[in-house]
């Protein structure tokens, strides 16, 4: 009995060897491109100059005194609101285009049909932000504008997009999901088609129709999927794609108040006067309520299915 | 039952024929905007078909540069080796993860995790890569700099492993005297072909689009990947729209790239990829299911 | 393929150790923690050669940069030597990569200056080094601009960069398209008033009806680089009235300017009028293209001694020839350098040494330009995009272009003499080498840096409606402590002119 015992032991210890030895690039990749530089975030506290390096510049008096400026705007609450609301509408609205691309594709029949599907869908992802501010334009534009000719066409009157603020959160979400689903679908996609299809025949022969089997048989495996890609999305909560929101507008500022982000404005304020413990504190705010979202959310994800959890 | 079939099949076709319009008609206006005069563009705007055909901007993109064939060559091979070796590392570090025998593993998924959410930040990552490890102008600087393993890839590879990965299976081939590394390369990453094809294609994609690296790191024109070449062209371009008093002279009209070359050059970037994609669709098929489990 | 453990250690060695090798020589981290006071340069032996590494800014391809570098080197390193090592980077992405590579020691002479970079630490203190050169450089032989303008590089009495030959100050034209001057016999440099201007548009307007009279110059404004009367001092948060010739020099805001409210008052009479493109706010295209292909009339552009075929300048009555308070800009030297005195030797040279100069602003004679008879040069194949360099239509960001003086063909013979005349003739706002320091007061100026880049140009548009804008601009300038930073600026404004007197 001891014997067993101690050969499983060993055995166990050797496969906990094996494992970790397979994560050492892993690991020491981790800590060379992630956790050295992250002492580099003493930054947000100090008065970066560049010939005494990180660690001989002086302290920032106050302390948080690089932090002050993402505050003291009255545009502080218009960026913050942008960059939260646009990435909540985002997350959602978004995974659930994707999951439902993924559904659909896997219930078709027809190999050439779907290869040519998932090809063509993949293609705005791969158009560059600044390309599609163009295209945009294309769309929008007030003189040439394939809308704007639509809406004069129908009899109404021009609008002047890039000056109007209205239109705006509606136009940021339909690119924004334009750009992604082909690719967020991939991910749901190459989980679907995991699920083992013998599940599926026992829904059918209980009964089920293809609704219900969605329900009862696809969305319960791709619930861990869904869990962990939400959790991921939530830890870049405060975010956002500078390509969206600095280039689509084409610049223009007067419709800022409804599309500056964070980085945006980060970006804007800083140029001229490249200060880098002032941009740096902005990255961490932002590290900071992303990380204590993604740990709330998690402990919350754990009580209930501690599979799913991240960590 | 079968009539059920065919009306639903012919409404999936339907919406995705309706998808694919969608995705497609604006890159089709890209690519006929830019075959198309810049007169043109600027007096009638884009359209489907390209109204006064001319080769002009891939004329200019091709001579502005040289350098653009090595572009492709360094890009390709860069690709190529870096989403292998990042493939590798990736999968290496999520199969230890998936195996809930292991001790400390949720200590390792929260440092794996937390790279995610916080950052260093531009300066202390250049300072380290140039002054700490001497990558400017070497080939790992467009291989190894945040590209090398993404921790997004890694949980996603570890989520499929965990759900998709009968213990069942491992048990038995830990039973039948297999070391781990066996396990995985012989069991456990060919039941995975789907996941590990989205994680290479994406891992592809982040390499062959990224231009930050060679913006830091690269100085020597010939170590230039082709994003970087491109991207070099849209930001002289807009240098000049942001400095207009410094193209007020008859000598730098002439040089003056157009709205049409700048879609080109989106084209150009996107092509081989679209190439490329049908190669790694043959893998999304299903995966078979190891039998002799159930019962 | 057969993978075992064996392999696969192998594999996992390998990465390990190709890791390390892209590691090895590293000094432990030193994260360029180098220590301000004792020198930095190590004396020269004679007979040594410094190698020192001068970033310029390119906007062609320049397939054969090896061979510009050798050419230089041909002078420098016997007559002085240093061995110059030439990193040609393309104009859009040279302040990032620039201001990256200043973390370390990499680059030694840049282009490149300015305020936030001298707080920055960034730029090396050239005042006892350029002594020396001043009388060789500041006088009528040589040029005469440097003198004038230097004043802009001096923080605190300290020099930083050394400014290279372009025109500081401006000229505000009113560009026609030569279709258009000619039907109304404009001549070209022909001086015209605002009142003169807005006569023509209407006719303009229906004579051309489908071009727009007015053209976008910076793209989604009207007016060429917002260069009118008013004296921004750098930032426009508080500028100074009648190009700064005021006897008092009183600063204030910019939207209770008097010339600015005209202005942007008039842009949306025009634009409402049909002279503006529609489109303006969502513009990219440039004046010069629009130009070109005939899609404008004319528009509002700043310009020194250049042209465009196939236009006409005029110049606008109203604003004259003058230059306002700029903050910084020319060559400079890195701070972190290992030999700053001998960097500081080899930009010198661009504007001292003849041969030097001329490689430098123009490349390898024969392969990228040729000389004619009359002193320009010309590209081979017509273009810079072809010539293998293009140095000579950067003239205006590379240092010595005066010294080589090889203008272009199309530029003419005395180009860099007549750009030197007109920087003379320039009337100078009396703020002109003043630096604001807005550091006691940053949070602020940040915030009205936003509201002003919400406004200042939206409103030169004339697609935004000038009588609530102003309103609403006023409001959120106040709000984002406007009144603090212009009575800082005002402060340290008035040290500055007690303290030059």
């Amino acid at each position: 009995m001891q014997k067993r015992k101690n050969k499983n032991k060993a055995a166990h210890r050797i496969m906990t060897l094996e494992l970790y030895l397979m994560m050492i690039p892993g690991l020491l990749y981790l800590i060379i491109n992630n956790y050295i530089p992250m002492g580099g975030l003493v930054i947000a506290f100090k008065q970066f100059n560049y010939q005494q390096g990180i660690f001989g510049s002086a302290w920032k008096d106050p302390l948080i005194g690089n932090f002050t400026y993402l505050f003291k705007t009255q545009d502080a609450v218009n960026i913050i609101r942008n960059t939260l609301a646009y990435n909540i509408t985002f997350i959602v609205l978004g995974q659930i285009l994707a999951i439902t691309i993924a559904i659909m594709l896997n219930f078709m029949r027809g190999t050439k049909n779907k290869k040519i599907y998932q090809t063509v869908i993949l293609i705005p992802y791969l158009i560059s932000m600044i390309v599609v501010a163009y295209i945009v334009f294309g769309f929008l534009s007030t003189e040439t504008g394939l809308v704007n000719k639509m809406i004069v066409a129908a009899g109404g009157k021009k609008i002047n997009f890039y000056s109007t603020k209205t239109y705006w959160p509606l136009i940021f979400i339909v690119i924004h999901l334009w750009k992604g689903f082909g690719y967020s679908s991939i991910i749901y996609y190459a989980t679907v088609i995991g699920i083992d299809s013998a599940l599926y025949e026992a829904a059918a022969i209980d009964g089920a129709n293809v609704p219900q089997q969605i329900w009862h048989v696809t969305l319960p495996g791709l619930k861990n999927t869904i869990i962990t890609l939400v959790l991921m999305s939530l830890g870049g909560i405060m975010y956002s794609d500078f390509g969206l929101f600095y280039q689509v507008p084409m610049r223009s500022t007067i419709i800022s108040d409804v599309t500056d982000t964070i980085d945006v404005f980060v970006f804007r304020a800083l140029t001229s006067m490249n200060d880098v413990g002032r941009s740096s504190a902005a990255g961490f705010i932002q590290s900071i309520v992303g990380f204590l979202l993604v740990v709330s959310v998690n402990l919350i994800v754990r009580k209930i299915d501690k599979e799913s959890a991240l960590f | 039952m079968v009539k059920k079939n065919i009306v639903g099949q012919v409404i999936l076709n339907i919406i995705f024929i309706f998808l694919a319009v969608a995705a497609l008609a604006p890159f089709l206006l890209l690519v006929s905007s830019s075959l198309t005069s810049e007169a043109t563009l600027a007096k009638y705007g884009y359209n489907f078909y390209p109204r006064d055909f001319t080769l002009a901007a891939y004329e200019y993109i091709f001579k502005s540069s040289k350098l653009i064939f090595r572009a492709y060559a360094i890009t390709i091979i860069v690709t190529a080796v870096g989403t292998t070796i990042s493939v590798l590392t990736t999968v290496l570090f999520a199969y230890p993860l998936s195996r809930k025998e292991l001790p400390g593993r949720m200590v390792v998924s929260f440092i794996l995790f937390f790279t995610m959410l916080f950052n260093g930040g531009l300066v202390p990552s250049y300072i380290m890569w140039t002054q700490m490890f001497h990558i400017k102008n070497t080939y790992f600087a467009l291989l190894i700099p945040s590209l090398l393993m993404s921790a997004f890839y890694v949980i996603m590879m570890r989520s499929y492993f965990t759900a998709n990965i009968p213990n069942e299976i491992i048990e038995a081939a830990r039973v039948d005297g297999a070391r781990e590394f066996m396990v995985l390369f012989r069991i456990v990453l060919p039941l995975s072909k789907p996941m590990i094809a989205t994680i290479a294609l994406m891992i592809g994609l982040r390499y062959w689009n990224d231009w930050t690296n060679s913006l830091y790191y690269i100085t020597d024109a010939d170590k230039f990947s082709v994003q970087a070449v491109l991207n070099t062209m849209l930001n002289n371009i807009n240098f000049l729209a942001q400095n207009p008093d410094v193209i007020a002279d008859s000598s730098m009209m002439k040089e003056l790239p157009s709205t049409a070359v700048r879609m080109g050059v989106a084209v150009v970037g996107v092509l081989p990829i679209l190439a490329a994609y049908p190669f790694f669709q043959k893998h999304f098929v299903k995966g078979i299911v190891v039998g002799g489990i159930k019962g | 393929m057969k993978l075992n453990l064996k392999r696969v250690l192998a594999i996992v060695l390998a990465l390990a150790m190709c890791l390390s090798l892209a590691a090895c020589g590293g000094n432990g981290g030193s994260e360029g923690s180098k220590g301000t006071e004792g020198t930095k340069e190590t004396e020269a032996k004679p007979g040594e050669i410094t190698n020192i590494v001068m970033w310029l800014p390119i906007m062609f391809d320049t397939p054969d940069p090896q061979s510009i570098e050798d050419e230089v080197n041909k002078y420098s390193e016997e007559r002085y030597g240093i061995h110059y090592d030439l990193e040609f980077v393309p104009l859009g992405d040279y302040t990032q990569k620039r201001n990256m590579a200043l973390t370390g020691d990499e680059l030694d002479v840049f282009w490149g200056g300015g305020y936030s970079m001298i707080k920055n630490g960034q730029l090396y203190d050239i005042t006892e080094l350029y002594e020396p050169y001043k009388a060789q450089l500041e006088n009528e032989e040589h040029s005469e601009f440097l003198p004038r303008f230097q004043a802009n590089n001096y923080f605190n009495g300290r020099l930083y960069t050394i400014n290279y030959l372009v025109d500081r100050n401006h000229h505000l034209s009113f560009n026609m398209d030569q279709e258009v001057a000619d039907k109304y016999g404009i001549q070209n440099m022909q001086e015209i008033s605002l009142a003169e201007l807005e006569e023509l548009f209407p006719k303009m307007h229906e004579d051309f009806p489908d071009r727009d009279v007015i053209g976008p110059t910076g793209t989604t404004y009207i007016l060429g680089n917002m260069f009118w009367t008013w004296d921004p001092v750098q930032d426009a948060i508080g500028v100074l009235p009648n190009k700064g010739q005021d006897d008092e020099l009183v600063l204030e805001s910019i939207f209770d300017n008097e010339d600015y409210i005209n202005f942007v008052t008039k842009c949306e009479e025009w634009y409402n009028k049909g002279y503006i493109n529609p489109d303006i706010l969502s513009n990219t295209n440039q004046w010069a293209v629009l130009l070109t292909n005939h899609q404008i009339c004319g528009c509002f552009d700043t310009f020194g001694v250049n042209n465009v075929a196939g236009s006409i300048r005029t110049r606008v009555k109203e604003v004259g020839n003058w230059c306002q308070s700029l903050g910084g800009g020319g060559y400079s030297i890195n701070a972190n350098s290992k030999h700053p005195e001998k960097a500081f030797e080899a930009l010198m040279l661009c504007y001292t040494d003849k041969d030097i100069a001329t490689v430098i602003n123009s490349g390898v004679e024969g392969k990228n330009y040729t000389k004619n008879a009359d002193g320009t040069i010309s590209y081979p194949g017509g273009s810079a995009a072809t010539s293998g360099y293009g140095g000579p239509t950067l003239y205006w960001a590379l240092p010595g272009s005066e010294t080589a003086n090889l203008p272009l063909d199309i530029n003419g013979p005395t180009y860099f003499k007549d750009l030197n005349d007109f920087c003379l003739a320039a009337t100078m706002s009396k703020g002109y080498g003043f630096i604001f320091d807005p550091t006691p007061v940053m949070d602020e100026w940040t915030a009205c840096t936003n509201v002003l880049n919400k406004y200042y140009y939206a409103m030169a548009s004339g697609a935004v409606p000038v009588k609530e804008t102003l309103e609403t601009a006023r409001a959120e300038m106040k709000a984002a402590g406007e009144d603090k930073v212009i009575a800082e600026k005002q402060k340290q404004l008035d040290e500055w002119l007690k303290n030059k007197k």
